[in-house]
């Protein structure tokens, strides 16, 4: 209806509606349903509004504005934007029930509770698009993928330090989970740092909305969010909420700021400590450990249990569409450890015989049990299991999420460079937990079977 | 009755030259004849052994017709496998024996005499055949061994030790064995165990409970090796009881252990097992009692199905379980009595 | 086969072409080298090249009777083998070739319905070695009608060597052997057995007249002909399984395609509609061509989806996907598939998932080879495609390791399609 500004169109007042502007979006399919059942519901209004009693005129409106939000939805989830996506869905279904009530909100969708769900705002392309601009293959369509916008076309809120690590992170200069935390935790400081309260408003209920949110909206496009980061800015945006509202900003800064600092002391450097040494205390002498392309963690343990004096060889399976694994076989080697260096995943039972244990770091642990990592990991996982080596899955806690996924196809991002029917790749894959013989985070080691125990355990903190 | 016996036993360990016999059938001890070939040669199987019981068999019966003589053969057949408690293994033989007899009367149409003059002529031969068939099975399976390689085998088949003695031969010291031993048997796992050795094979002894735990570390065992008494239809195997627990522990592990049998085709039987109540005779392993102790099956068995078999190897080479039962088709032409 | 297939056609071809010109002792020679250097490779050019030169080996060779020809053509299949010892299929021609051979001799002599020319026993590594177990004549059963041609001197020639024979003629003798010394059909009695009883010299054929020598010839040369011809169908015979095979709607997973599996996907997508994912080779060079262009281009103009996957680990698609299909280099005795490197994982995650793995190979690939040892079957290759050899860090500490070919196992194989 036309007074609520939820019309498709350029009449729209810009950068508001994120319904608007997902009906901008290139999905044509979607675009021109929206269109259609947005002019649809204009068009029957306008044609029978007088008519109309005010109680039907209002039901109406929210039977459009649940169908919009289907729409929404439907083309939310066919954005590329990932393990937020889903959280923004539930963080929907509670903004959903306060657009109700309040209609005045922004097609009811975008409010504070949905804050993933904000990152197609205010940073899409234009619809206008070449018409060669390749398209993700229809049977992947749902997953999410980096969309790397450029800083031009970030929101005007948008801290410097957050714009430039948002184009790291796109061009996966920073890529591994953690070390994303890290800096996005960090940058995140600068940004509590510049800010002041304007008057009239709470440091807590106005930072969060209009400081943070533009910050995670436009990381996100530049990247989806990989669990741990989201864990962090749930974390985040609680310490905030709990900020005493009288206290002047100078101290709540100084709270938030020291927060972040322990946080990332105890959960990424502290943890880090204790993984790579219980890592490295799992090999003995003798022991050909296998591993899988590279990940700091895998790469400190493995030079502590060198430094600790353990005799070991090590086999180096690389994921041949990005040889990280050359420069990590380097660094191995350099340090005086046997280095085998097998460049994919041919002949790989071979690989495994020789093998007494394997490392896998993980990208993310599900709460099933399941490990999300490099895609290649899962075969590796599986032959291993076939021939009794124990398979290692090594992750901060994190980097835990209470997602569950069984296969790889319900989580997963795909490789922006390979993204057409072309050539396309997955970055990541699940790992059932049956294939994982021990987890070792900063808690000790555990089955995989207890992640969940882990999870509630770290709730309790 | 000794001369008949000590007739016949030098006709097999003689001589071309025809030889007569003055003992009528009805005599004729066609079990003693069996036992005390089993005894006096280490080297022959049972189904052998029983064949050439039914070779002396035939010496003794005069020139009849075809028909009275398959009859006799059939009726000391029967008698034999009376005798014994498990007579599945001879079975191999005994039916093997008919078959052949029937398949080249068959072709003769009447001269039987040929037949008979051929097999008693060369009573010697078919057992020098039946040995030279282990010969064969070693050199079909002695590649599955090699450098670093250990393998686990457990009971006294000449078989097995054959492939195992060939392997050393060429790999000296180069591959090793586990032995699982057999309490109720000290004395055959001594000397399985010292022959083994002599052959310059280190061997370590394990007890049955320590199959599993031996199989789980990793790498140590990289293959089973077993023989057989009799190889059933389906491909399965009837042989010394605790093979069967072998072959669950090794198709269980991780990595799955291969499993193979050497034994030679004269072992195939046309049997076809559906459990381990199936044996082809009454085995009484349960022996329930308050006040004694339980009584234990002399010599028992139990039965591996195919499922669990990797491979057989033959003096014909290395096959998959399902070509016993091709084998004997083509043989037999059906596969019932 | 990888896509990179351009090498190998001219180097075939003009083999091909020099063999009409050349000696045929530098034509073997030339064979030998170009397979030790492997510019020809791949199962069918090898298949191919291999059938060839043995045809030159019976129509130009010198030789007096069967055992000579047998003898002259497992020499040179000998030495073709050992050049390359990894590529079975080789060895499979030359035994089809030799069992042809015999079976056409064996013909020849007893005008009865020779035994099946399924593969013959003979490996060229065993010379002829007889066990006194395996007895010569083939089975009574099968030529008790001909007993009288059966008494010539010309007995046919032994089947050499302890591997199992495969041929149903053999099976009774298997069993009986125990106790036949000779065939009881004969009507003279046993002369046979002193003749065939444990001896291990191989009977020697009489000396055959020269339009015997002559009709076998041209009978060989047809047979291997026909081989020829049956190498070249192979495709379009496997092809024609393709729609029963592929249902509307599948998502199929090829890997590195092959001609074969090319041309049975293409089959099947002129009648259906799937999804093709294709798992590719990285890339050698950065800014290298898409990879099977044509392939995809043909299947998009059947209005088929394709997708080029380029992961090398594929459990993250396995449960998007219906069906795996490979093509293999051989097939080995127990059934495993030597294959490119990188199916075993494949075919490995796609059984975990319970998706069906289809494996297309000629019946020329199947090999009655027993691998005692897997790691015998893997051929190794070549890193400098990611390794610069200027890289001392990685050279100097290294040991660096790429498969070429790798088994999958067959537990991991559900069906196998062949052109018969």
């Amino acid at each position: 209806m036309a007074t609520e500004g939820d019309q498709p169109g350029p009449s729209t007042p810009a950068g508001d509606t994120a319904a608007a502007k997902k009906d901008k979006k290139p999905q044509g399919q979607t675009q021109t349903q929206t269109q259609q059942k947005n002019q649809a519901a204009q068009a029957d209004p306008g044609s029978g509004e007088k008519k109309l009693s005010n109680a039907e005129l209002k039901k109406k409106k929210q039977e459009e504005k649940a169908a919009r939000r289907a729409q929404a939805k439907t083309v939310q989830v066919a954005q590329p934007v990932g393990p937020s996506g889903a959280r923004g869905a539930s963080g929907d279904a509670t903004a959903g029930g306060k657009g109700k009530a309040g209609n005045p909100r922004q097609g009811g969708l975008l409010v504070t509770g949905g804050h993933h769900r904000s990152a197609s705002k205010g940073v899409l392309p234009q619809p206008v698009k070449e018409p060669t601009k390749p398209k993700i293959p229809e049977c992947f369509s749902h997953l999410s993928m980096a969309r790397r916008i450029t800083m031009t076309q970030a929101d005007k809120d948008v801290n410097p330090v957050v714009l430039a690590l948002g184009q790291q992170m796109s061009s996966f200069a920073i890529s591994d989970s953690t070390t994303r935390l890290e800096t996005t935790l960090l940058a995140f400081k600068k940004v509590i740092d510049a800010y002041t309260t304007p008057h009239g408003n709470t440091f807590s209920r106005h930072f969060t909305s209009h400081v943070l949110n533009p910050q995670i909206e436009y990381l996100t496009a530049c990247r989806p969010m990989c669990f741990s980061m989201g864990n962090a800015i749930r974390w985040l945006k609680l310490q905030i909420s709990k900020i005493d509202i009288d206290l002047p900003d100078a101290s709540a800064k100084k709270i938030l700021c020291q927060s972040i600092d322990n946080f990332i002391h105890e959960r990424i450097v502290l943890a880090n400590l204790v993984i790579v040494n219980t890592a490295a205390s799992l090999i003995n002498d003798d022991e050909v450990v296998l591993t899988y392309a590279h990940h700091k963690l895998v790469e400190r343990s493995l030079l502590q249990a060198k430094s600790d004096g353990k005799r070991f060889k090590v086999i180096l399976i690389d994921d041949p569409f990005e040889r990280v694994g050359i420069e990590h076989a380097k660094k191995l080697a350099a340090a005086g450890i046997p280095v085998t260096y097998a460049s994919d995943l041919g002949a790989l039972k071979t690989n495994l015989q020789e093998a007494t244990i394997v490392f896998a770091a993980a990208e993310a642990m599900f709460s099933n049990g399941s490990m999300y990592a490099r895609a290649g990991t899962c075969d590796i996982a599986t032959v291993a299991t076939d021939l009794g080596v124990r398979v290692v899955a090594i992750s901060e806690t994190i980097n835990f999420t209470e997602r569950v996924s069984i296969d790889s196809l319900t989580y997963n991002e795909i490789d922006p460079g390979r993204s057409t029917d072309e050539g396309f790749r997955l970055l990541f894959d699940t790992t059932r937990d049956k294939f994982i013989s021990v987890v070792v985070t900063e808690l000790g080691d555990s089955s995989a079977m207890s992640v969940p125990a882990i999870l509630r355990k770290l709730e309790e903190l | 009755m000794a001369s008949a016996d000590s007739a016949a036993l030098a006709a097999i360990s003689g001589d071309l030259p025809l030889r007569r016999q003055s003992i009528s059938t009805s005599n004729f001890d066609i079990v003693q004849t069996y036992r005390d070939l089993l005894a006096s040669d280490p080297d022959l199987t049972k189904p052998v052994a029983a064949i050439e019981s039914l070779i002396v068999l035939l010496n003794t019966v005069p020139s009849t017709t075809v028909y009275e003589t398959l009859d006799t053969v059939k009726a000391h057949c029967d008698r034999l496998k009376a005798s014994v408690a498990n007579p599945v293994p001879l079975t191999a033989g005994t039916d093997l024996f008919l078959q052949y007899l029937v398949s080249s009367l068959k072709q003769q149409e009447g001269s039987f005499d040929a037949v008979r003059q051929h097999l008693l002529r060369n009573g010697r031969l078919f057992a020098q055949r039946a040995i030279a068939a282990r010969n064969g099975v070693a050199e079909a399976g002695w590649r599955f061994l090699g450098e670093g390689k250990c393998v686990l085998t457990h009971g006294a088949s000449r078989s097995v030790t054959g492939l195992l003695g060939r392997a050393a031969k060429s790999l000296q010291g180069k591959f090793r064995v586990v032995y699982v031993r057999d309490e109720a048997r000290v004395e055959e796992n001594d000397r399985v165990v010292k022959e083994l050795r002599g052959m310059g094979i280190p061997v370590a002894e394990i007890p049955e409970a320590a199959v599993a735990h031996v199989m789980g570390l990793l790498r140590q065992v990289n293959m089973v090796i077993v023989g057989a008494e009799a190889i059933t239809q389906n491909g399965g195997i009837i042989s010394r009881v605790g093979t069967y627990q072998i072959a669950q522990l090794a198709s269980n592990a991780k990595p799955k252990l291969p499993f193979y049998v050497a034994a030679e085709t004269h072992k195939f039987v046309r049997k076809f097992p559906l459990d381990q109540s199936d044996l082809g005779f009454k085995q009484k392993m349960l022996d329930f009692s308050i006040d004694a102790a339980s009584k234990q099956p002399e010599d028992a068995v139990d039965y591996t199905p195919p499922q669990l078999i990797s491979n057989l190897i033959t003096e014909n080479g290395v096959h998959l379980p399902g070509h016993v039962f091709e084998q004997l088709l083509s043989i037999y032409g059906s596969l019932n009595g | 086969m990888p896509s990179a297939t351009a090498g190998y056609a001219p180097d075939l071809e003009k083999y091909l072409k020099s063999l009409k010109g050349q000696p045929l002792e530098a034509a073997v020679e030339s064979l030998i080298s170009l397979l030790k250097r492997r510019q020809i490779r791949g199962s069918e050019p090898c298949a191919v090249a291999t059938a060839h030169i043995l045809l030159q080996v019976v129509a130009r060779s010198k030789w007096q009777d069967v055992d000579g020809l047998i003898e002259n053509v497992s020499r040179i299949g000998r030495r073709l083998v050992e050049a390359q010892p990894k590529e079975l299929v080789i060895g499979n021609i030359v035994r089809r070739i030799l069992s042809l051979i015999r079976d056409e001799a064996a013909e020849d002599r007893n005008e009865a319905s020779s035994e099946t020319p399924s593969e013959a026993p003979m490996t060229p590594p065993h010379p002829s070695d007889p066990t006194s177990l395996l007895q010569s004549p083939p089975s009574t059963y099968t030529k008790q009608d001909s007993a009288g041609d059966y008494l010539n001197p010309a007995v046919p020639p032994p089947r050499p060597g302890p591997m199992p024979s495969y041929s149903s003629v053999n099976i009774p003798k298997s069993l009986f052997h125990l106790l036949s010394a000779s065939p009881p059909s004969l009507g003279d009695g046993f002369s046979s057995p002193h003749r065939n009883s444990g001896n291990s010299t191989p009977t020697r054929i009489a000396h055959q007249s020269s339009s015997q020598v002559h009709a076998l010839r041209s009978e060989v040369i047809d047979g291997i002909e026909e081989i020829k011809d049956e190498i070249s169908q192979v495709d379009d015979q496997i092809a024609a399984l393709a729609e029963a095979q592929i249902r509307p709607g599948d998502h199929i997973l090829v890997h590195q395609p092959s001609p074969t599996v090319e041309r049975f996907v293409l089959r099947a997508a002129a009648k259906r509609k799937f999804t093709v994912l294709i798992v590719t080779e990285p890339p050698r060079k950065q800014s290298e061509d898409i990879q099977y262009a044509s392939f995809r281009k043909k299947l998009s103009a059947s209005g088929i989806t394709v997708i080029n996957v380029m992961n090398s680990g594929l459990m993250a698609y396995m449960s998007r996907v219906s069906k795996v299909i490979l093509g293999a280099r051989t097939i080995v005795a127990n059934g495993g598939a030597v294959t490119d490197a990188g199916a075993a994982a494949i075919a490995r995650a796609a059984k975990e998932q319970g998706n069906a793995v289809v494996v297309l190979a000629g019946v020329y690939k199947l090999s009655p080879v027993n691998p005692f040892d897997e790691d015998s079957l893997i051929e190794w290759g070549g890193s400098s495609s990611f390794v610069s050899f200027a890289d001392g860090r990685m050279v100097n500490n290294v040991e660096i390791r790429s498969a070429v070919t790798e088994l999958v196992p067959a537990d991991f194989i559900d069906t196998y399609i062949t052109n018969l």
